[in-house]
């Protein structure tokens, strides 16, 4: 049995002019256990709302999806969320503390909690940082908090939005190596938000491309059949590139065509 | 050897540092201030209604000799603090629950934004009326003066809170009470903090009016008498202890916050 299933699932806004705004419609995908998702598209397509639904944030309008066989409804701590910016992150909390965060609403005992806590943090390469605040660390040291903390609940699944869309280029870089591994270690199931082609395809064992918005919805997956080093000047990594590149290219330019932007 | 010498400077340099940012700028700003008072009454108005510094200084050393000033002091700032503490203890959660929940809010606002109007000395003459001439008259009045500061900043605090820090926190499990103690409550404390502040002035302002009109001892009761038996040295010591102890009361809240709360990021 799969993982996770959307079937039909669409969602609409109402906006403030009353009108009423498709941002995905017809969603079908089904996710393995234990497989690196990554979902492709240009922006406005809706993808977040895909993540937003998945997560349980909102409700969709028609379909519905199914996490091992049961209807989701609302939030739950299977379903980890790594957010894009820092504003997740409680100021008031160390490192640490950010990271123990889900397993202290369970009210574990600090036995427990504590050395697990330390456990994730070094598991993202944070060791030595446990007692510092998110305001004394750099951007990529904020994502690993978020995603030692979504981690260390030991989610079903995890969900990323964007995680690495604002940080420098060498960042990212090195940040998605380290999810590779991280990924490789934990055997965890991954749901993996960009609109970047190079980091859908360093990242995933399947690619997922959106058609373009409002009111997107998949058009089509993508297996990426390649090991763990995967250079953008290996051929089967250009081929890759340019199929990819082909389908969104496709998207955006008909995205253009529409004036309008979704909410 | 070299070392220990660059280590020396260098303590050294912090020290004097720290003195100069730290307590001289205060030191000259009160001396300029005490300054600018005595030329101000010895060449420019000439009155006895206007008392110098010095003449001041004296009367509230005499008061505190014996033991006056102090009576009248710790009259004040009890109901202040009790007053100020009661009321933020009923602000904080009032004005959580208000930013936390958009039906309350609109059950609740129509009172506060009512209320917040009428202004505490507004209503001395009920609070007699209803209290009676005793304590709990005036610490109403505290009560109801701070209050409304405190409930309007904390529920600011919630609506700012970002969404994504909300979601995180339902994402990892949280409850409907742990998002209420454990997200909404500490990301809040700035804001909180900032309307205890501002409350804590009001206090002050609140407290001298309730006084004038009834209480056996105060600082507002010490300006009254002063008036009635034209004991201008009388009303300048009050005044000067109001001033000083507002300073100091804001100084030390202000401390409190850098030494326990500074994890929230509170802007002092």
């Amino acid at each position: 049995m799969s993982l996770i299933r959307f079937s039909n699932v669409g969602k609409s806004y109402d906006t403030q002019s009353g009108r009423r705004v498709p941002a995905l419609r017809g969603f079908e995908l089904e996710l393995k256990r234990g497989e690196f998702f990554c979902l492709l598209g240009p922006s406005g397509c809706g993808k977040t709302t895909i993540l937003s639904l998945l997560a349980g944030f909102e409700a969709p309008t028609t379909g519905e999806i199914l996490l091992d066989g049961e209807p989701i409804s609302g939030t739950s701590r299977d379903r980890g969320v790594v957010f894009q910016g820092d504003n997740s992150l409680y100021s008031w909390l160390t490192a640490l503390e950010n990271i123990e965060f889900g397993l202290r609403l369970r009210r574990l005992p600090r036995k427990i909690y504590r050395p697990k806590a330390m456990e994730y943090l070094r598991l993202v390469g944070l060791d030595g940082q446990q007692d510092k605040y998110p305001a004394e660390l750099s951007g990529g040291m904020k994502q690993r908090i978020q995603v030692a903390r979504a981690l260390a609940n030991q989610p079903k699944i995890l969900l990323m939005d964007e995680p690495f869309g604002a940080l420098d280029a060498q960042t990212r870089a090195t940040m998605q190596r380290e999810l590779r591994q991280i990924w490789r270690a934990t055997e965890a199931s991954i749901f993996f938000i960009t609109h970047d082609i190079d980091e859908a395809i360093t990242l995933g064992s399947r690619v997922g491309i959106m058609s373009a918005g409002p009111g997107g919805t998949l058009q089509q997956v993508i297996e990426i059949e390649m090991g763990d080093e995967r250079s953008r000047s290996d051929l089967t990594y250009v081929d890759y590139y340019a199929r990819i590149e082909r389908a969104v290219g496709h998207e955006v330019n008909r995205a253009g065509k529409r004036i309008q932007e979704p909410v | 050897m070299s070392t220990f010498a660059v280590t020396t400077i260098h303590v050294k340099t912090t020290w004097a540092f720290r003195l100069a940012s730290g307590i001289l700028p205060y030191l000259v700003s009160f001396s300029a201030l005490f300054i600018a008072w005595h030329l101000a009454s010895i060449y420019l108005v000439k009155s006895i209604l206007f008392p110098p510094p010095i003449e001041v200084f004296v009367k509230a050393w005499e008061l505190l000799r014996s033991g006056d000033l102090e009576i009248d002091m710790l009259a004040s700032l009890q109901r202040i603090f009790l007053g100020f503490f009661l009321g933020s203890a009923l602000g904080i959660p009032i004005g959580l629950t208000i930013g936390s929940f958009a039906s309350v809010r609109r059950l609740v606002e129509p009172w506060t934004e009512f209320l917040r109007f009428i202004p505490a000395t507004a209503l001395i003459t009920i609070a007699v009326i209803w209290f009676g001439i005793g304590e709990e008259g005036k610490v109403f009045l505290i009560v109801y003066t701070t209050i409304f500061i405190v409930i309007l900043n904390t529920a600011a605090g919630v609506a700012s809170i970002h969404k994504n820090m909300t979601r995180a926190a339902l994402a990892l499990g949280a409850t409907r009470w742990q998002m209420y103690t454990l997200v909404a409550l500490p990301a809040t404390v700035p804001f909180i903090l900032t309307g205890m502040r501002l409350a804590m002035a009001n206090s002050f302002t609140t407290i001298v009016a309730a006084e004038m009109i009834s209480a056996p001892h105060g600082l507002g009761v010490m300006l009254w008498n002063g008036r009635l038996f034209m004991l201008v040295d009388d009303i300048f010591v009050s005044l000067l202890t109001l001033g000083l102890l507002g300073f100091a009361a804001d100084r030390l809240f202000r401390m409190g916050i850098y030494r326990f709360a500074h994890r929230y990021g509170p802007v002092t």
